[in-house]
This record gives structure tokens, C-alpha cells and sequence, in this order.
């Protein structure tokens, strides 16, 4: 009688899924009303401020006071106070060479990585499909690209991979 | 025989199993698809007619605002109401779209007046953080083929009737 073993029955057991199923249902309605199938973002740009900055808190370095002129055959990269011309970029292939333009500015931030502005100056018949493509060029470092590393300010080693992510438009008011 | 034709028949009651396999899968696939699709930003845009949006790498959600939209054809939107069509003059300054941007400005400042009288909740704290940050903040939906002399004019006005945050929507995934 000891050793006899118990035969075990093999019930069919079911899981009860309705309330998963219940709670399925549920979540997609959720999902449905808040889908939105268009992908939509946002580029930030801010109207220009003027600041009054007295002598004792004046920047020791000079600013950067990055300027890009947009004209419809080509693209001005003044640096400076005095607007000097680091950079004249072509066109390619019906558009800007947004390659060079990346390499130049990739350039500046290396030697001003504090600086995160840039004021664009466009000319009146350029297509505003183009402006986005010089923001988002602006903005950050291209795919494939390395990061930048250099030294700001405070003798800190930094590596960044935006650019000049503050667009500000020098013709609005 | 007739006995037998009158004899009501027995059914027998079987219990019905339906395989919701396929049904599973199907909702399955319907999840994640509507989970790739979830957009947490609380920006809700109706992209008015004729509006291409530019393209772009940007990867920042939308905020709620005001939302100006316009069309290839230079029609004028507020929170998709029409409200006309930029005119071909000179002139910086929309002055339909000024007085459209102040009053959509007051109706804000109202809203936000209101909301300081009844906080209570942290929810409500939160409401009217949103709002106040929000306050000065544009969104400027246009269509791709314009020029910069359009959005400047939209901006300037925008920037002179108290909105100079602007925010440019366009369309990701680029």
C-alpha cells in the first residue's frame, strides 16, 4: 500500500484570459486616441534680446558671435565682432553643401565649446525647407561623425555632440 | 413511426471552444504597432490644407500653444480657424494676425488668472506651470515651399503681440 503511487490526474486546466483580454482592449483604445501617425516635432528659436553687460562682467575670452548669412547661392560664415569671413559655403548638387557647412562649424565648436548660439541672417527668398536643413545642421553633430572633445573654458575636458543648438533669427524685430 | 416523428429531440449542449489564437496575434501586433506609434508630447495639431511640412532631424516633442499655420497658398490659421491671407504689401507687421495673437494672449492671461484663484491640487500647481511657461510661446506650422519673408513677418508680428518663444513643427523621422 505504501509504495503504490498515486496516479495523478491531468485535468485540463485553462487559464481564465478574459481580463487580460479585457485589459488588452482597453490599453489599445488608449493607444488609438493618443496615436498620432504624422511625426511631429519642434525646432526652438528665440526672438533676439538686447543685454546691457557692464565692464566688470564683460567676457574675458572675445565672443564667438557666430553669424550665418543666407544668401540663395550661398551660405556666409562670419565669426566675431567684426563679422570676419571664416567660411564661404557653396552649393552642391542644387543645394548647400551642408557637408562643408557641418565640417566648419564642427570646427568652431572644437575652438569655442562653451558657445552654444548662432544667428542666422537669412535673405528673403530663401525657402524656408532650406532654413530647416541649416538649423538642423547647426544644431548638432552628424551621424557618422566623432564627437567633439576640447577644453572649455575652465580647463575642463568636454565632449559634446551638439553644436549650436540656440537659433536665433537676427531679422525679426 | 409517428411516436417516433413527435419525439422531441434531445439537443446536446456541447461546450463551444473557440480558438482566440489568431485573434491574440492579431492584437498582439495591433499593441505594438500603436506603442511605436505613442506620442507623449501634449501637442494636438490639425495640419490645416495645402501645408507640406519640412522635413527634419529634430527629435524634440511639440508643446501645446498657440499654433499659427500656413498655407502654400499663404492662408493665415489660428488653432485652425482661418483667419485670412498674408497680404502681398511691404509691411513687417501682419495686423490680422496681431490682433488675432492679442486675443488669443488675453483669453491665456484670463485662463491663467483663473487657474491662480482656484489652485489647489499639485495637479492644478502643475497645470499652471505648464501654462505660464507656454504663455510666450508660438508654434509656427508652414508650409515647406515658402520663403524666409513669410516667417519673418510671422515671426516679427508674433514676437511684437507678446509671443517671442517661436517653435518650428516639423516632421520627423528624417
Amino acid at each position: 500500500m505504501a509504495f503504490r503511487q498515486r496516479k495523478k490526474k491531468k485535468d485540463n486546466c485553462k487559464p481564465n484570459i478574459i481580463p487580460i483580454l479585457d485589459a488588452v482592449f482597453i490599453f489599445i483604445f488608449f493607444l488609438l486616441m493618443s496615436a498620432q501617425f504624422l511625426e511631429i516635432y519642434e525646432i526652438g528659436s528665440d526672438a533676439p534680446s538686447v543685454k546691457t553687460i557692464s565692464e566688470d562682467n564683460k567676457d574675458k575670452k572675445p565672443p564667438l558671435n557666430l553669424t550665418l548669412e543666407v544668401k540663395p547661392n550661398n551660405i556666409i560664415v562670419r565669426t566675431g565682432l567684426d563679422g570676419n569671413i571664416a567660411k564661404t559655403v557653396g552649393l552642391k548638387d542644387g543645394n548647400y553643401d551642408y557637408g562643408d557647412l557641418a565640417k566648419t562649424l564642427m570646427t568652431l565648436k572644437s575652438k569655442h565649446v562653451g558657445e552654444t548660439s548662432v544667428i542666422i541672417k537669412p535673405d528673403s527668398k530663401v525657402q524656408y525647407k532650406r532654413l530647416v536643413f541649416i538649423m538642423d545642421t547647426c544644431r548638432e553633430v552628424p551621424s557618422g561623425q566623432p564627437s567633439i572633445v576640447a577644453r572649455n573654458d575652465k580647463g575642463e575636458t568636454v565632449e559634446t555632440r551638439e553644436l549650436f543648438n540656440q537659433v536665433i533669427f537676427e531679422t525679426i524685430i | 413511426m409517428r411516436k417516433k416523428r413527435f419525439n422531441t429531440r434531445k439537443k446536446v449542449r456541447e461546450e463551444l471552444d473557440v480558438d482566440i489564437t489568431s485573434l491574440l496575434d492579431i492584437l498582439v501586433i495591433l499593441l505594438v504597432f500603436l506603442l511605436k506609434s505613442y506620442n507623449a508630447s501634449d501637442l494636438k495639431l490639425e495640419v490645416a490644407k495645402n501645408i507640406s511640412l519640412p522635413d527634419s532631424k529634430s527629435e524634440q516633442l511639440g508643446n501645446m500653444a498657440v499654433i499659427v499655420q500656413v498655407s502654400a497658398e499663404k492662408d493665415l490659421w489660428i488653432n485652425n480657424i482661418r483667419i485670412g491671407r498674408v497680404p502681398a504689401s511691404t509691411d513687417e507687421k501682419l495686423d490680422i494676425l496681431y490682433g488675432a495673437l492679442q486675443e488669443e494672449g488675453k483669453k491665456q492671461d484670463e485662463a491663467i488668472k483663473e487657474l491662480e484663484q482656484t489652485v489647489a491640487t499639485n495637479a492644478d500647481k502643475g497645470a499652471l506651470a505648464t501654462r505660464k511657461s507656454n504663455r510666450k510661446r508660438v508654434n509656427i506650422v508652414m508650409d515647406q515651399s515658402l520663403n524666409y519673408e513669410v516667417l519673418r513677418k510671422i515671426m516679427h508680428t508674433s514676437a511684437l503681440a507678446g509671443f517671442p518663444e517661436f517653435k518650428f513643427i516639423v516632421q520627423g523621422n528624417f
